[in-house]
């Protein structure tokens, strides 16, 4: 056929329905062939032989009440969440002094009003809401936990402990490491030699020091160096050790962002007239954050772990607390310690899950809004 | 239109002036000894082999690259160290690119209003307006909601010169805005620099459409290895090349 002419255009039509619902996903995918058949009928006999003991442990035969560790003891008793219920309230709140409780519990609840809103792409007032969260929040929960204003008693950091120094040794950290981190990735990429150099000491002296060597030598040698009767509250010094710390990793993160901005975006910014601050604020960083968010979130997620490291220096966050709760005499009994280790190891997990899936679904809403890069 | 021209530069003196301009990239002298003058409301074309330093040249005019030797005024004001200096000549000059450098994370309507809001100061509802203004005039109002990436290279080329019109520019340079285009949206560019023309605007445009050259150009400006070669009105350039380089060069390219 040499010389071909179409006699009929073709109308355009919708595509072909996929085969969908439970029943024609699960024949694509886990039963498409005889390998693929057994395959699926090994994993399911792994799943049960890893689901059933975990769920008779923690559920079925676990132990849900009780006054001490009598309850516990039965031979085939499984996971002693009485214990946990017992302790809560310090898992939570530390040695906070227990009439002072609703303090914190109004700080979370504040903390809580003012991220969830923020958080949800759809809803208004994003701007009065950040004003919140950054500047009217952490000077009302400063007050309140600490009693330094609002004429309250004072409650001395000594006695913090729980989720509660987790979460204010975390969301600090997390906080203070994004815009440093993000000054500091400017800064190793100056022109100007001394910022340039500064930034990268800075960056490769934190990045190669062990956090746990951070704050042991902020808590034994800082003393030392200080003036005689000078003293540094002891959270604060894991806070700024911490902070600094995640700062270096963030800023090596952001850099990896600002490199896979083209050069004509700068250009194109600064033809326009904007000045050099206004290129990056406007153009090049919205995009270089965007471009690594997981990297971000995996410091964050890092960073939240690495807050039990606290321990090291006589603060208690939530697994220092759960461990020191593990030694009363009270609660000895062979399922406690995994109780605890589960509770702990379940709560971290939840923040940690939390973020990951908060930043996946940031990534592929923005994805879906730009179908970039056609 | 020769005459035309000479009127316009005695009445307002040159809007751009360079004088005895030479650049390196290192070792490489890229633009030797360039000496011109561009007077308000004239068009220019410049055209030359590839590697030559047409891009290199305009992009002094906005100081995306800082020249090592000369002079440079643009609309009076002298180019050098000076930040803010450079940053007026910026807001007085627009720029179009071959690879249109619009802002991805930004609708086009964003584009076209980010730096009327913050380099002009101009509050969101006049800037929006205008912005629809120049995205009417380029054809686009209906794509104001998308983003870049959602849109053909020839809209978002219109795109690109939308937004550098916004900012009400005295000068406006192109750098090949149209090689980086499918052939069939070269028409839908062109003719939105073809109306741009028609207002006034003085244009720096580096381009190998000899069409648009002969059609509104009142100079063709002829560069090879960092010089100027040949300058004439598009007239004598296309039919009376002086210059064996500028015989040679229209040879290949008209062949
Ligand atoms: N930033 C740069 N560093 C080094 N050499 C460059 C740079 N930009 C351009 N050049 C070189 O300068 C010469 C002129 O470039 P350019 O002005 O882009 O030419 P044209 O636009 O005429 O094709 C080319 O040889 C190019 O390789
Ligand atoms: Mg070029």
């Amino acid at each position: 056929m040499v010389h071909f002419v179409r006699r009929q255009l073709t109308a355009s039509r919708p595509p072909p329905l996929r085969e969908s619902g439970l029943i024609g996903w699960a024949r694509a995918n886990l039963f498409s062939d005889l390998w693929n058949t057994l395959l699926t009928i090994a994993g399911l006999i792994l799943l049960a032989l890893i689901l059933v003991p975990v769920i008779n442990f923690t559920v079925i035969n676990a132990v849900w009440t009780g006054q001490d560790r009598t309850a516990c003891l039965a031979a085939d008793s499984g996971a002693c969440w009485a214990f946990v219920k017992a302790k809560f309230g310090q898992f939570i709140y530390g040695r906070y002094p227990v009439e002072e409780r609703w303090r914190v519990d109004l700080v979370f609840a504040l903390g809580l009003l003012g991220l969830v809103p923020m958080l949800v792409p759809k809803l208004p007032f994003k701007k009065w809401n950040a004003i919140f969260l950054l500047v009217v929040f952490p000077v009302v929960a400063f007050g309140l936990l600490t009693g330094r204003l609002f004429g309250l008693r004072i409650v001395e950091t000594e006695l913090w402990g729980g989720l509660l120094v987790t979460l204010v040794v975390a969301v600090t950290g997390i906080s203070f490491s994004l815009p440093l981190g993000i000054l500091l990735a400017l800064g190793r990429r100056s022109e100007l030699p001394i910022i340039k150099y500064l930034a990268i000491t800075f960056i490769e002296f934190w990045r190669g020091v062990p956090l746990i060597t951070v704050l042991f030598m902020a808590s034994v040698m800082l003393p030392l160096f200080l003036p005689e009767g000078v003293s540094f509250d002891k959270l604060l010094r894991a806070l700024i050790g911490v902070a600094l710390f995640a700062s270096a990793y963030m800023a090596e993160v952001v850099r990896g962002g600002l490199q896979a901005i083209p050069k004509g975006q700068y250009e194109g910014a600064l033809a326009l007239g904007l000045s050099y601050p206004q290129t990056m604020a406007l153009v090049v960083l919205p995009q270089a954050l965007t471009h690594v968010i997981p990297g971000i979130v995996n410091t964050f997620i890092g960073l939240f772990k690495d807050t039990t490291l606290v321990l090291i220096i006589g603060l208690f966050d939530l697994l220092g607390i759960v461990q020191l709760g593990l030694t009363d005499p009270k609660w000895s009994a062979p399922t406690t310690p995994i109780s605890g280790y589960l509770f702990a190891g379940f709560v971290f997990w939840a923040f940690c899950f939390a973020m990951s899936r908060y930043s996946m679904f940031i990534e592929r809403r923005l994805e879906n809004k730009r179908a970039d890069h056609g | 239109m020769v005459s035309d021209h000479k009127v316009r530069e005695s009445a307002d003196g040159p809007i751009i002036k360079i004088s005895g301009l030479n650049k390196w990239f290192g070792r490489f002298h890229v633009l030797r000894d360039i000496d011109l003058e561009v007077a308000k409301g004239e068009r220019i074309v410049i055209c030359g082999p590839s590697g030559s330093g047409k891009s290199t040249l305009i992009r002094c005019i906005n100081r995306l690259e800082s020249h090592q030797e000369g002079r440079l005024w643009v609309d009076g004001i002298e180019l050098g160290h000076d930040v803010k200096a450079i940053e007026a000549v910026r807001r007085e000059t627009g720029m179009v690119f071959q690879q249109f450098n619009l802002f991805p994370h930004l609708t086009i309507l964003e584009n076209c209003t980010l730096a009327p809001i913050w380099v002009r100061k101009m509050n969101r509802a006049e800037a929006e307006a205008r912005a629809m203004e120049y995205l009417t005039r380029v054809r686009i109002p209906d794509q104001a909601q998308k983003y870049p990436g959602q849109l053909s290279g020839g809209q978002q080329q219109r795109a690109a010169i939308a937004r550098a019109l916004t900012m009400a520019p005295k000068i406006m340079l192109f750098d090949e805005p149209t090689s980086a285009l499918d052939p069939e949206m070269v028409k839908e560019v062109l003719d939105v620099m073809i109306d741009l023309a028609g207002d006034g605007m003085t244009m720096l445009v580096v381009t190998h459409e000899m069409g648009f050259a002969r059609e509104v150009a009142d100079r063709v400006v002829f560069m090879d290895e960092g010089q100027i070669i040949e300058t004439a009105p598009p007239s004598e350039f296309f039919n009376a090349p002086k210059h064996p380089r500028t015989q040679a060069f229209l040879g290949q390219i008209l062949a």
